[in-house]
């Protein structure tokens, strides 16, 4: 009686073990997946490409958006592109450093990095943390740094006067 | 320093890079519900960060813990970071800007202590470190001449 309660015992044991196993596996197989999903190269002209940084942003995962952008730097013969931390909610000095790793690699690839969405609190910590950003060229706004890049390679936008009149 | 009526300790562990993104998460709630500003919440979760990467990649490892204070006229939050790790041999040196053993941009301590208004380093070679950040709601004027 005691065996068979022992080895119950012991099969449940190795059941609960297995399914928290399989549970691990898949937290961690997700991770792998939001890794790859979070950080979209997206080409906003010609010559011209964008990555929305979200959430943290930690060795692992700056090192697949710097992966991701030096391609597509390369596959969209890009000029100009431009990392946009609007949805970043910390700066700090691994991530800052990160950043600056991103932007030279981009810089040796032939492209200019540009560096937006710095809000206001983040822009305060960052000086008072001591962090040079001063080799890192930022616009406040994805708009302003999209701006930056057409006017830098000589494309002008304008309103048309029907688009005005429509207004 | 240990004002009477104060809310209970937190304490989290720091073991890996999501243990990181917890405490960050817990000290911003935390700062939010004390009536920090969005500029002081953003610079307590970076102190924080910095801090607890030190306690992971220098320290082997630890905990932290967050304390909500009232001492009466302000209110604020003390985060205390605990390791047991190999401790800092030159205190003076680690807080340098710019000096860093790990490979980062050697901001860590110094840039934190920059953050938050109280500031303390306990260490002992082989014992471990503690570092202690105290932030206020409203900034004490008088409490820290020539810091900065």
């Amino acid at each position: 009686m005691l065996a068979l309660t022992l080895l119950l015992c012991t099969l449940r044991l190795v059941v609960m073990e297995t399914a928290l196993d399989a549970n691990a596996e898949l937290i961690e197989r997700q991770r792998q997946q939001l890794l790859e999903v979070a950080t979209p190269v997206i080409k906003l002209w010609e010559g011209t490409v964008a990555v929305p940084l979200i959430g943290t942003l930690d060795s692992a995962r700056s090192q697949v958006v710097m992966e991701s952008l030096l391609e597509a730097i390369v596959d969209q013969r890009a000029r100009y592109a431009i990392l946009d931390i609007t949805g970043v909610p910390t700066v700090d000095s691994l991530v800052a450093q990160h950043l600056m790793k991103t932007v030279a690699a981009a810089r040796l690839m032939g492209a200019e990095c540009i560096v937006s969405g710095i809000r206001p609190a983040i822009a305060q910590t960052i000086v008072q943390l001591g962090i040079d950003l001063g080799t890192v060229l930022t616009r406040a706004s994805l708009s302003d740094a999209l701006a930056y890049a057409l006017s830098k390679q000589g494309i002008e936008v304008s309103r048309t006067d029907a688009g005005a009149s429509a207004r | 320093m240990q004002p009477s009526g104060q809310a209970t300790a937190t304490s989290l562990p720091i073991g890996s890079d999501a243990d990181l993104a917890w405490v960050r998460q817990h000290v911003r709630q935390c700062a939010a519900q004390l009536g920090f500003g969005l500029v002081q919440q953003t610079k307590l979760v970076t102190a924080a960060s910095e801090l607890a990467r030190n306690t992971l990649v220098h320290g082997g490892g630890g905990r932290a813990e967050i304390t909500p204070l009232d001492n009466g006229r302000t209110r604020g939050l003390r985060m205390r970071f605990i390791d047991s790790g190999p401790g800092i041999r030159d205190l003076e040196l680690a807080m340098t800007d710019g000096y860093t053993s790990g490979g980062g941009l050697g901001l860590g301590l110094s840039g934190a202590r920059r953050l938050v208004h109280e500031f303390g380093v306990d260490t002992e070679p082989g014992r471990g470190t503690t570092v202690t950040a105290v932030a206020w709601v409203a900034p004490v004027p008088s409490s820290r001449p020539g810091v900065g």
